[in-house]
C-alpha cells in the first residue's frame, strides 16, 4: 500500500509533498489534517526555507509504523547528535524563525531542541549587552526604569 | 517573542542567566523572568559562576566584585533569584562545596519561606539562633537532606522543633551513637523516611529504637553503612538481617555484601564524589 501523501504550501505559495505521517508530527497539521482531508494545507506565515527546515526534521524523527512495533529510523543516540547538528547548522536569525515555526505547529521536540540551542546562546553571552547584540534586541528600558530596578537590586548590608 | 516561548526558553537556563542576562535585556524579558513556573525550584547544585569558598578565608576568590564581576557569593544569587521568584519557591538546593553562612541561611528563610524539600550543604556551620531563625520561618518544610556538619545538634533540633511536616529526613556521613538515635526519635516522631547513609553505626542494635518508636516510619534506608562492634570493623549482615525481617518497615541495605561501592569507595576522595552525587536524590526510593 502506497504511503498516504499530504500537500504543505509555504507563505511563497511553494508546494511540499510530505507522507502524511511526517506531517503528523505537527499537532496542529494532525488536527487539520482530520478536519479536512484531501487538501492543501496553506501555512501563509512560514517561509519555504523554513518550511523545508521543519519537514527535514520531521523525516528525520518520524517513526516508523510498520506493524511491529514502535522501530525509529535511527536510534536515540544518534538522532540526538544528529539534532545537535542540525540545529548548530542554522544561523541566528533563521534559528528563531525555526522556533517560532515549532511553537505554531505545535511540534513538542523540535521546540525543544531550538529553546535549548537558543538557551544556550544566551547563556554563552557575557552580559545583557551582548544578548541584545546577539539576538538584534532592541533595549526598550527607559533611564529612570533602569535607575528603578537598581534601586530595587540594592543588596541591604 | 511570545511570553510563553520566552518561557520555554528561560527553563533552561539557570538562575545567573535568567536574574543576571536574560531579565536585563528588554522589557518583554524582564516580565518573562518572572513566571512562576521558572521558580518552584532555585537550583544551585551545578552552577559554575558562584564562589564557594569561605568567605573568612584569605584565599577567598571573590575579595573584590569588579575584579571578578562574573563570579558571585551564594546570599547574591539568593537575593537576586528571590526578587523574581517572590515566594514561590519550594525546592531550594544548594551546591553541596558552598560555605553556607548564617546571612545566606536567614535570606533563604526570610525570602523563601514555602520551601518544602531543602538539601543543606556540606559546609554550614551556623549559630544555633540561624537555624531556629530558619526552621522557624520553614514551617512547610517535608524533606530536609544534611550531611555530617559540627552543627548537626543545632540542626535538627530546630528542624524538629519547628517543622512539623518534616516526614523525609536524610543523614549522610554520620557516626551513628545512642545519643544521636535518641534525639532522631524524639525530635521527629512523625518521620516516614528516614535515610542514615554511609554512617558509621556502632552496634546495631542502637538502631533499633528507631524501628521500634517511630510509628510512621515507612522506609528505614541504611545503605552504605558500616556496621561497627566495639572491638573494631566489622560486617555483622546476619544479625542485620534478622532485625529487618523481623520489622514492619521497610528496611533498605546494601548489607556491604556484593556492593560495589562499599567495597572499594571508603577513601576519602570517592567518599565525597559519592556525597556530591547522592545528596539531593529525593524520590523514597533513594532518600
Amino acid at each position: 500500500m502506497s504511503k498516504k501523501m499530504i500537500v504543505l504550501k509555504s507563505s511563497e505559495g511553494v508546494s511540499f509533498v510530505v507522507e502524511e505521517a511526517v506531517a503528523r508530527q505537527s499537532k496542529i497539521i494532525s488536527f487539520l489534517v482530520e478536519e479536512f482531508p484531501d487538501r492543501e494545507l496553506p501555512l501563509t506565515n512560514m517561509t519555504s526555507e523554513i518550511l523545508r527546515k521543519t519537514i527535514e526534521y520531521c523525516k528525520k524523527h518520524v517513526v516508523e509504523d510498520d506493524g511491529g512495533g514502535d522501530s525509529s529510523s535511527s536510534s536515540s543516540g544518534d538522532l540526538k547528535e544528529w539534532d545537535v547538528k542540525f540545529v548548530a547548522e542554522i544561523d541566528q536569525p533563521r534559528l528563531m524563525d525555526l522556533l517560532m515555526a515549532a511553537n505554531y505547529l505545535d511540534i513538542p521536540s523540535l521546540l525543544d531542541v531550538t529553546c535549548q540551542k537558543v538557551a544556550d546562546t544566551i547563556a554563552a553571552c557575557n552580559d545583557e549587552k551582548e544578548i541584545r547584540a546577539t539576538f538584534n534586541i532592541e533595549n526598550d528600558f527607559t533611564e529612570e526604569e533602569v535607575e528603578a530596578i537598581r534601586m530595587e537590586n540594592q543588596y541591604p548590608i | 517573542m511570545d511570553r510563553d516561548v520566552l518561557v520555554k526558553i528561560f527553563e533552561k537556563l539557570n538562575v545567573i542567566d535568567v536574574t543576571m542576562g536574560a531579565s536585563r535585556v528588554c522589557i518583554s524579558w524582564f516580565l518573562a523572568s518572572h513566571e512562576k513556573s521558572l521558580w518552584k525550584t532555585i537550583n544551585l547544585a551545578n552552577l559554575q559562576r558562584v564562589d564557594f569558598s569561605h568567605p573568612r578565608l584569605p584565599n577567598s576568590r571573590v575579595e573584590d566584585e569588579k575584579a571578578n564581576e562574573h563570579v558571585y557569593r551564594c546570599n547574591k544569587i539568593l537575593f537576586e533569584s528571590t526578587k523574581f521568584s517572590s515566594i514561590v519557591p519550594i525546592n531550594l538546593f544548594f551546591n553541596y562545596d558552598t560555605y553556607l553562612t548564617d546571612e545566606d541561611l536567614i535570606i533563604a528563610a526570610q525570602r523563601m519561606p514555602n520551601i518544602r524539600k531543602l538539601p543543606l550543604p556540606q559546609w554550614c556551620h551556623l549559630s544555633e539562633n540561624s537555624y531556629q531563625f530558619a526552621f522557624r520561618q520553614w514551617k512547610n518544610l517535608q524533606t530536609l537532606i544534611i550531611d555530617a556538619s559540627l552543627t548537626w545538634r543545632h540542626t535538627i533540633q530546630a528542624s524538629g522543633e519547628n517543622c512539623i511536616n518534616l516526614t523525609n529526613l536524610k543523614i549522610m556521613g554520620w557516626r551513628l551513637t545512642e545519643v544521636k538515635v535518641e534525639e532522631i526519635v524524639r525530635l521527629f516522631p512523625n518521620l516516614k523516611n528516614l535515610s542514615l547513609r554511609i554512617c558509621d553505626i556502632i552496634d546495631i542494635r542502637k538502631v533499633l529504637p528507631l524501628i521500634t518508636s517511630l510509628e510512621n516510619l515507612t522506609i528505614l534506608n541504611l545503605s552504605h553503612c558500616r556496621f561497627i562492634q566495639r572491638c573494631g570493623y566489622i560486617i555483622c549482615s546476619r544479625e542485620l538481617e534478622n532485625i529487618l525481617l523481623e520489622s514492619e518497615a521497610l528496611i533498605m541495605s546494601c548489607l556491604n555484601v556484593d556492593c560495589k561501592f562499599c567495597e572499594n569507595a571508603y577513601g576519602i576522595v570517592r567518599l565525597h564524589a559519592f556525597f556530591k552525587k547522592n545528596w539531593r536524590n529525593l524520590n523514597s526510593e533513594t532518600l
